[in-house]
């Protein structure tokens, strides 16, 4: 094979820059050509732990720190893109400061700073002044000082992921220098001393928020960015309090986040919603979704039959449904009490609009069966209909459960069903 | 959209019809095309390709032209359809590079990169970053047949010198 020795030197380098900096560093013993080609990589990749580390609270020994200070002593390349850092050994908060002025300085476009167990770093104030950062995502950093004047010129993309600030007033003046902010994830941890998240940034297009580990009801994200395009709220149990309304909003995702069901008065220009909301929620009287095209909705808590109806009679232009079940939601010991109130007339998005149905994770209770039925039956202008049933289910029941749909439905259904 | 075809001939001498579109995908043919170097009736010779390489550089850029003048997807219905394809391309692209040995890896990432194909000189790329990760540098040597040209003393002596990375 002699094919590798006419690749350049820069395809080389490309393929170096793919795999972690470790093992592209070791591959320098290769031969002569290979040598130092790891010094002209543009992405620089240092994993200290795997995400599976800290569910399983796995120790770390290893000198993450003089591998990462001798490679961007020896490395060579005038503009570094990217530099990733995950930490889960002894580093100090000056060192890591000190790195990161060392790629600032090699004009990085992205940048993740990310520690197994909470870590203190002081950012430098040259980061502060960046000018060609484009992404940026801190995970359990416990961020020193924020500035008081600032301007993130060119970031597109900030992640704050269990970030702790000094103050409340801090977090906001992160958020609020960043001029052409696109998308923003946040999620909140203990202690992080911030109650009131004030996200007031008028370039913002998409916009997540959740706060997995703690569930403290006392946290208020206030949102006024109008431009917004997108929002996920990810198992978020704090209040929500939207500034106006969001007229160029096209998505919204709502996942198990407990009393949020109003939201939805506020996001009635969207096309794509995607539900998985607690037992008690409601939906809010009055809101009419009338650009719905898509709806993608979880089957986990009881009263979810009561919100399919009630999204299905209030969007008239819907025209693909999706159910599904997440399982890391639910219980499936619980027995479930679920009830199926079917609409006393047809909603109209059935008889013009509803063209794909698709359902995930059918698990064929009584429930389930009379809503598939009435659905099959009553989408006038279904194209595809698809049933996909949990792995767990054997082939014999799968064909039983089909069977089922198929033959209850078949005089009236508008296309045919498939199994997926 | 144009249906024009154009005519590449390999450097054994293959002779291949290729949608315009298609070709394209291609910048170096792309700029051939623009400054109307593309005689109709005469194919273009790319010296450094061989007809089997060639051929697989086709089937790849049929399978990703831009429909640029399909309907621009307002419904809903469409963009599923969208979400689809792109599934499509993955899977197609996954056991596209699948089926091939390493050696004709090399050699497409050559064909790709003198024709100046970005998509397809990073899914080469990743093929192969992903082939040699986790990997000693020995097994690399070895899977790539790359001779080693270090003597076991300057060998030990780089290995020595690393020892801050793996200490």
């Amino acid at each position: 094979m002699e094919k590798i020795s006419e690749l350049s030197d820069d395809l080389l380098i490309k393929i170096l820059s793919l795999i972690p900096t470790k093992d592209a560093v070791a591959m320098s013993v290769i031969s002569k050509r290979w040598m130092s080609l790891w010094t002209l990589v543009p992405r620089l990749v240092f994993d200290d732990y795997s995400e599976e580390d800290v569910e399983t609270n796995k120790n770390h020994d290893r000198s993450l720190s003089q591998f990462v200070s001798g490679t961007l002593l020896l490395h060579k390349a005038v503009v570094l893109e990217s530099f990733h850092l995950k930490i889960a050994s002894e580093c100090s908060a000056s060192e890591i400061g000190l790195w990161v002025r060392i790629v600032v300085d090699r004009f990085v476009r992205d940048l993740k700073i990310s520690f197994y167990d909470h870590g203190l770093v002081k950012l430098p104030s040259r980061l502060f002044r960046c000018e060609t950062i484009e992404t940026l995502e801190l995970t359990r950093v416990t961020v020193f000082e924020v500035p008081s004047r600032f301007s993130f010129r060119s970031l597109k993309k900030l992640s704050l992921l269990y970030v702790k600030y000094p103050d409340e007033e801090s977090f906001c003046r992160l958020i609020s220098n960043c001029p052409i902010l696109e998308d923003l994830y946040v999620e909140t941890c203990e202690k992080d001393n911030v109650v009131t998240y004030i996200v007031n940034v008028a370039s913002l297009q998409i916009l997540s928020i959740g706060d997995l580990l703690i569930e403290s009801a006392d946290e208020v994200f206030v949102i006024h960015s109008h431009s917004l395009k997108q929002l996920n709220i990810n198992d978020y149990s704090g209040e929500l309090n939207l500034i106006g309304n969001l007229p160029k909003l096209v998505e919204a995702n709502l996942q198990s986040s407990s009393h949020h069901a109003k939201v939805l008065e506020s996001v009635t220009f969207v096309k794509r919603l995607s539900l998985c909301l607690e037992e008690e929620a409601q939906y809010p009287i009055g809101a009419v979704l009338f650009q719905l095209l898509r709806l993608e909705l979880c089957s986990c808590e009881d009263n979810w039959t009561n919100i399919l109806v009630s999204v299905l009679q209030h969007s008239p232009k819907l025209q693909v449904l999706k159910l599904y079940l997440n399982q890391n939601h639910s219980d499936l010991d619980v027995v479930r009490e679920v009830c199926w109130i079917q609409p006393e007339r047809v909603p109209e998005c059935m008889l013009f609009h509803l063209k794909t149905f698709e359902w995930r994770n059918y698990g064929g209770t009584q429930v389930e069966k009379e809503v598939a039925i009435y659905i099959l039956k009553n989408a006038r202008q279904l194209s595809t209909a698809s049933i996909f049933y949990p792995d767990s289910v054997n082939l014999v029941d799968k064909l039983k459960m089909f069977e089922e749909l198929e033959i209850a439905t078949r005089s009236s259904r508008a296309c045919e069903l498939t199994m997926g | 959209m144009s249906s024009n075809m154009i005519m590449l001939k390999s450097s054994d001498g293959a002779s291949f019809e290729i949608e315009e579109a298609a070709a394209r995908k291609s910048k170096i043919i792309a700029n051939m095309i623009e400054v109307e170097c593309v005689d109709e009736d005469k194919a273009i010779p790319l010296q450094n390709v061989t007809g089997n390489i060639l051929a697989l550089v086709i089937e790849y850029c049929n399978k990703h032209i831009v429909d640029d003048d399909d309907d621009v997807a307002t419904e809903e219905a469409s963009e599923e359809e969208e979400e689809a394809k792109k599934k499509k391309v993955d899977d197609w692209e996954a056991e596209f590079m699948n089926s091939m040995s390493l050696e004709t890896m090399f050699e497409l990432l050559l064909a790709a990169n003198y024709l100046n194909i970005k998509s397809l000189i990073d899914l080469v790329c990743q093929t192969i970053a992903n082939n040699i990760k986790d990997k000693t540098p020995e097994e690399v040597r070895k899977i790539f047949s790359i001779e080693n040209d270090f003597t076991p003393e300057e060998e030990e002596e780089i290995r020595k010198e690393n020892a801050w990375a793996f200490g």
